[in-house]
């Protein structure tokens, strides 16, 4: 269980750095449009991991999310807490 | 006022030299290391990969 929820945490950071790395490519070369689709992907799939993450763990940022009842965000462990 | 001599293009027993001048090759978007190897490697983009290795027998290495 806690395991599943590691690995999702190392997925998002995994598809996150590709996600600036592209967009830090993007900046210099923006009507490369091999490189806008390998971007939009990469969005697309840390879209996806951080819905499903959020969805079972509870929220990953403060205000990009919507909250069930009561507010979770103050809920432990802080995503910076995690151990792994 | 400064003295022409001392102004670009540089005059002196060498000769007349220039500056240095800084260029930077622009980068071609030809496909990406998977997401586990780009993390570790600290790069996307495998022509942007310097790994910089440590030589053996430096300071660095004889720390350990």
């Amino acid at each position: 269980m806690y395991e599943d929820k590691v690995n999702l945490i190392k997925s998002i950071q995994l598809v996150g750095f590709a996600v600036v790395e592209m967009q830090l490519y993007l900046d210099m070369n923006p009507c490369d449009v091999n490189a806008l689709s390998a971007y939009n992907s990469y969005v697309a799939r840390q879209q996806n991991l951080i819905t499903t993450y959020e969805n079972m763990y509870g929220p990953l940022r403060s205000n990009t999310s919507q909250s069930c009842y009561p507010w979770q965000w103050i809920n432990d462990p802080w995503p910076w807490e995690m151990v792994y | 006022m400064a003295n022409s001599n001392q102004c670009y293009p540089y005059c002196s027993i060498w000769g007349r030299l220039e500056l240095a001048r800084a260029y930077v090759v622009p980068q071609t978007f030809c496909g990406t290391f998977n997401l586990d190897q780009a993390l570790s490697t600290g790069t996307l983009f495998p022509e942007l990969l310097r790994p910089y290795r440590k030589k053996e027998g430096s300071a660095c290495t004889k720390i350990k």
